[in-house]
């Protein structure tokens, strides 16, 4: 039998579970074959008609179980809502009896475990409880350990339940193998609610919304990630997209897309306000959406207990880890030129081994890779340090200098920025960024760019560091003498031409972080940068040409490499 | 005679040289105006006429100026929101036939350089 280890007696939230179930169910007024979790006949919300108490139940909602059956009774909304509470209390009644500590397990569990309870039925619950018992893991209540039902998903995900399924996956009793596959099923949309409603981005989600991504979330697991990470920003219509993404043709995801019209109609109805919208009507108080403050104790299970409180270029931040060997390893990938202060911070990162990534208590992302997880906190840190700093302008742009002429190329991922850097430095030129070009009240542009790496290539998302040989990272700003528009297209030869400044400063506004939230700020940068620069556009081929001759235009104005350092 | 007034609610501007970077803050779309479209802009005060704007783009930009690149550059300003009143964009026939008649008058590669336009950007959040 599981062993119970709370001892001090507590109490069933019915109310709570019946809403959490209900969150995830659709409503049947007739009765409607399904297949899931077996073959069988279903009316109102998940009631298998098939049930051994099912007669008696449906009567004493003034029902007669073989009309329904045969479809010449619907049942009515309040009927159907009755009937729930009468399975519902069955399955309290069930689990208290046969789920050793069920009454002190916390509410999330308690919903989890009634909702199996209520999907499966008595009869086969019976089944697979006998099944779980029967594994050779620990189970627990009250403080989490590895269990059967929630807990330690790395153990569970092997030894638990969806490693019962794979057991006995082969049995010739297709029964067994049905509810296995549906506990299994369960199991996981359980325990990914379970996980999702201890984070506090996720309970300031609509219950729609909520339902949603917790079904989103158990079918396509870490592709899920774009839409979770959109609605836990409130950007429903990248959230739609993102549903519409993992849609493609085969029938079984037709849901999402079903699931993104239903975003589309809320944003419709006013019901969802789009972040960008929401900012364009922030004077209007009935667009205005509140953000509600993250209550310390919905997230305090994520709280790493390994924290550095940094500063860089005036951003107070606080990282913290679950383990110190990450903790050290996320050091180095801090802005450069961080220091270690003893400040109260303004924004708090949190990475855990896992791979779980969280900003100011909200869920951000999940990287499994430890070195794509770090570099994903690294864009993050950085990302933020370039929307938070009060006298640094952030533009999207690699920067390298050659003597003492700064040369700028803005563009963002995926624009060749980084190659056309890597390629510059490889002539000698002195790296500063291949990221950012950071510039001051003065027009100065900073370094900022860990030492000797520079991102290459993209999978999933992410760059991968790679170091870049014979460049000494400057330490000085520096005035950009030459500001470089230009694209990558293959077979193309680079024949730039002179830009105005203006446009210049108008290619350098459009890459700024900024230039949306602190526009004035922004354009006035971008014109500092570009007021002693020379403006020169055009489509490049190979990247090494394009270097070759940037530093040929540059050598022609009397700044010249240190080739002994290339 | 009504006089064009160039729009200022709502924008930050910066010339840079003899062109103008105008940040709309309603739509966060962002303009450059070439030097013909940054001397209309800058005359339209709602008390020159049109017809003291095209001898304010001759002295600026020399005898080849005239109405139709004022009427261009007027119809491009209103066209992206930029003048609030005194002048009505023209149809695109309209247009087009300005932008026809001044390249067979000066040839196509002067026109190109006296022609007020405007490169605008939507910046992306």
């Amino acid at each position: 039998m599981i062993e119970a280890s709370c001892d001090s007696p507590g109490q069933v939230d019915v109310e709570e579970a019946r809403e959490a179930i209900l969150r995830y169910q659709t409503g049947r007024n007739w009765v409607a074959q399904v297949d899931d979790p077996s073959p069988r006949s279903e009316i109102g919300f998940g009631f298998d008609l098939n049930r051994s108490d099912a007669s008696a139940m449906l009567s004493q909602i003034g029902l007669d179980r073989e009309a329904v059956l045969r479809g010449r009774v619907p049942i009515s909304d309040e009927q159907m809502s009755e009937l729930f509470d009468l399975t519902l209390a069955k399955a309290v009644e069930w689990g208290e009896r046969r789920i050793p500590g069920f009454r002190e397990l916390g509410a999330e569990r308690q919903s989890a475990l009634l909702e199996i309870i209520v999907w499966l039925g008595p009869d086969g619950c019976e089944k697979t409880f006998d099944l779980l018992e029967r594994l050779p893991v620990p189970t627990a209540c009250d403080p989490p350990r590895p269990s059967p039902w929630f807990d330690d998903p790395g153990a569970i995900g092997t030894a638990g339940v969806p490693g019962l399924a794979r057991t006995i996956h082969g049995s010739p009793d297709p029964e067994l193998r049905a509810w296995t596959r549906s506990i299994s099923l369960l199991y996981g949309r359980a325990r990914k609610r379970y996980e999702f409603e201890s984070d506090a981005s996720f309970a300031r989600l609509p219950h729609q919304v909520q339902a949603i991504l917790a079904d989103v979330q158990h079918r396509s697991g870490d592709r899920a990630d774009r839409f979770w990470s959109a609605a836990a920003d409130r950007r429903w219509m990248d959230a739609q997209l993102a549903l519409r993404a993992l849609a493609p043709s085969d029938k079984p995801q037709a849901r999402f897309t079903e699931q993104a019209d239903v975003l589309k109609r809320l944003v419709q109805d006013g019901e969802l306000q789009d972040r960008r919208a929401e900012r364009r009507h922030a004077s209007d108080p009935r667009l205005h959406l509140t953000r509600q403050e993250t209550d310390p104790s919905e997230h305090s299970m994520r709280i790493g207990a390994f924290r550095t409180v940094f500063e860089s270029f005036g951003v107070v931040a606080e990282l913290r880890a679950d383990d110190p060997g990450l903790l050290a390893s996320a050091l180095a990938i801090l802005p450069p030129g961080w220091r270690p202060v003893a400040e109260e911070p303004n924004v708090q990162f949190v990475v855990h081994t896992d791979g779980l990534i969280m900003m100011d208590g909200g869920y951000t992302a999940r990287v499994r890779d430890r070195d794509a997880c770090l570099l994903k906190l690294g864009t993050l840190v950085h990302h933020r340090v370039a929307c938070e700093a009060p006298a640094h302008t952030f533009a999207r742009a690699g920067v390298v200098a050659v003597d003492d002429c700064g040369i700028v190329i803005p563009g963002g991922p995926y624009t060749g920025t980084s190659t056309l850097v890597e390629e510059l430095v490889r002539l000698g030129a002195t790296y500063f960024s291949d990221e950012y070009a950071v510039v001051d009240l003065d027009g100065f542009v900073h370094p900022f760019g860990n030492p000797l790496s520079i991102r290459e290539g993209r999978h999933g998302g992410l760059g991968q560091a790679r170091v870049v040989a014979a460049s000494q990272p400057s330490i000085h700003p520096i005035r950009a003498h030459l500001v470089v528009l230009t694209w990558y297209t293959r077979g193309a030869e680079w024949r730039p031409t002179v830009r105005t400044r203006a446009e210049g400063a108008c290619a350098l506004l459009e890459n700024t972080v900024t230039a949306r939230s602190r526009p004035g700020s922004a354009l006035m940068a971008a014109r500092r940068v570009v007021d002693t620069a020379l403006v020169l556009a055009g489509e490049r081929g190979e990247a090494r040409t394009a270097a070759e001759a940037v530093l040929e235009t540059a050598a022609a104005a009397g700044y010249t490499v240190d080739r002994s350092a290339a | 005679v009504a006089s064009p007034a160039a729009r200022t609610d709502g924008l930050i501007t910066e010339t840079i040289d003899d062109e103008v970077v105008v940040f709309d803050l309603d739509d966060d779309f962002v303009s450059r105006l070439n030097r013909p479209a940054s001397l209309v802009w800058r005359y339209c005060d709602g008390r020159h006429s049109i017809a003291e704007l095209v001898a304010i783009l001759v002295e600026e930009l020399g005898d080849t100026a005239d109405e139709d690149v004022v009427l261009i550059g007027l119809d491009i300003l209103a066209s992206r929101g930029l003048i609030v009143s005194g002048y009505e964009e023209r149809d695109a026939a309209a247009h087009l036939l300005s932008h026809e008649r001044l390249s067979s008058r000066v040839g196509i590669d002067t026109a190109k350089a006296l022609a007020p336009m405007v490169f605008s950007t939507w910046l992306r959040p």
